[in-house]
């Protein structure tokens, strides 16, 4: 083992890492060598005095200002969701029971996946007049939704004001290999709060794998800045001129 | 803390009440908000970023299945929004993390040495504590990364794994590489590194 080596295991061998071999190559190396003897010391009392490093005491403040943000969260849709005030468009009664009787009286429309159950879970939930007197008149239907709802994997987060029915078959995707992630992420944030897009981040907001923007106008905009930062934007049309677009990043 | 007690307030957090939130923010505000503090290497970017993170976790917890441990979870959402923020201020450049602020009061404690301990392996005075906080500030996110997880918040090597989503072996070498490269800090011929090593040496000398 050259010394080089044996420095580049040394932090490994310091939190007991090696395998039994590998800690053998280097005991056997540090037995006849100062230099990396001295190495390991060194590297040793660096560790152990970081180690010493306590812990600060959190400012007194910090706790109760969590808990008001917190407590704003709670009052607020639960997800970052922007949509067009589309219960402005239904104000009636009649239209929300249209609707509902619609949703399950068509089987094509019968939930099948996660997401569509969530949805229709959040349909029912919708605190207002207007689903309690759904409740009445649907309740079977409700609960065999809510059933379902229950034992679905993974329920897509909707805000629960959202009552909108989206066309799920309308998709455009749009795959994107983007160097800068954080970057591209920031671009797309800005586009969805600026157009007030309703946006649903996969599996999650912190961390997406892919973006669904629903009914969005400007694509050729949305394009352009997006061309902007990375040229590595790759199209895939699933329909034509789908009126919601999948932005999937690699 | 029982880890069923634990399970117990999860579950409520999920349902969303904000008692058993509160809870879990009890038992990990101290180290999320030591993670932020040593990583944005500034009080106020570590009072803010650790809100934020609470609020993610809030907002988020209901992805949380479980796979993981909570705590790998929690540092994995605080260690982005650190890597999140450094980003944010090196490409502003409003803030420089090398800046020496003389209001500056953040203090880093030192442990006080026990009876039984070698004392000439601890950092007795102050000064010393700023060296290893200006050296840390020095080292770049990647390697700050790893020095605060591996030496300061002392977590197994497999856990820092889950929490970065990379491999044990890129553990190990990025471990490696940041210690070397602190060292290296350390090492550098001076202010106020020169004192560091020199008392080092001297201390080593007469043992």
């Amino acid at each position: 083992m050259k010394c080089h080596e044996c420095i580049n295991q040394l932090s490994a061998y310091l939190d007991n890492m090696l395998t039994q071999e590998e800690r053998q190559e280097v005991e056997q190396h540090l037995a006849g060598c100062s230099s990396c003897q001295e190495e390991l010391e060194i590297l040793e009392a660096i560790v152990h005095q970081v180690n010493g490093l306590k812990d600060m005491p959190v400012p007194t403040s910090l706790h109760e200002e969590i808990m008001r943000r917190i407590q704003e969260e709670q009052n607020m849709p639960q997800k970052m969701v922007w949509f067009r005030p589309w219960m402005t468009y239904v104000t009636s009664t009649a239209a929300i029971l249209l609707i509902v009787i619609f949703f399950f009286e068509n089987p094509l429309m019968m939930p099948k996946t996660a997401s569509d159950t969530a949805k229709a879970e959040m349909m029912l939930e919708a605190p207002s007049e207007e689903s309690t007197l759904f409740r009445d008149q649907g309740i079977m239907a409700s609960e065999a939704v809510k059933k379902e709802a229950e034992n679905a994997v993974e329920a897509v987060p909707f805000a629960k004001s959202e009552s909108r029915m989206v066309n799920e078959a309308l998709i455009e995707e749009w795959e994107i290999t983007a160097p800068d992630k954080f970057k591209l992420l920031e671009v797309l944030r800005a586009y969805v709060i600026n157009n007030e897009i309703k946006a649903e981040y996969l599996p999650d907001e912190l961390n997406p794998e892919s973006i669904m923007l629903y009914e969005f106008p400007n694509r050729d905009e949305l394009y352009t800045r997006l061309m902007e930062i990375t040229n590595a934007v790759k199209i895939e049309k699933k329909e034509a001129e789908g009126e919601n677009l999948k932005i999937i990043i690699k | 803390m029982h880890q069923n007690e634990e399970e117990q307030w999860l579950e409520g957090a999920k349902r969303g009440e904000a008692n058993a939130f509160e809870q879990l923010v009890t038992v990990y505000e101290k180290t999320i908000y030591n993670i932020c503090l040593r990583m944005l290497a500034n009080e106020q970017e570590a009072y803010d970023a650790t809100q934020e993170v609470f609020v993610k976790i809030w907002k988020q917890l209901r992805h949380f299945k479980g796979e993981s441990k909570l705590s790998t979870w929690i540092y994995r959402i605080a260690t982005n929004e650190c890597l999140d923020r450094l980003r944010k201020i090196k490409k502003k450049q409003e803030i420089s993390i090398y800046q020496n602020n003389e209001d500056d009061n953040q203090e880093w404690i030192i442990d006080k040495p026990s009876e039984n301990q070698n004392t000439e392996k601890i950092i007795e005075n102050k000064a010393m504590q700023e060296i290893l906080k200006q050296a840390l500030e020095e080292l770049k996110e990647e390697h700050r990364t790893m020095i605060v997880l591996r030496d300061i918040r002392e977590y197994a090597y497999d856990e820092i794994a889950d929490i970065l989503n990379i491999s044990l072996g890129t553990v190990k070498s990025r471990i490696a590489r940041a210690r070397l490269a602190f060292k290296k800090i350390l090492q550098q011929n001076k202010e106020p590194y020169k004192s560091f090593f020199v008392k080092k040496s001297s201390k080593e000398g007469e043992q």
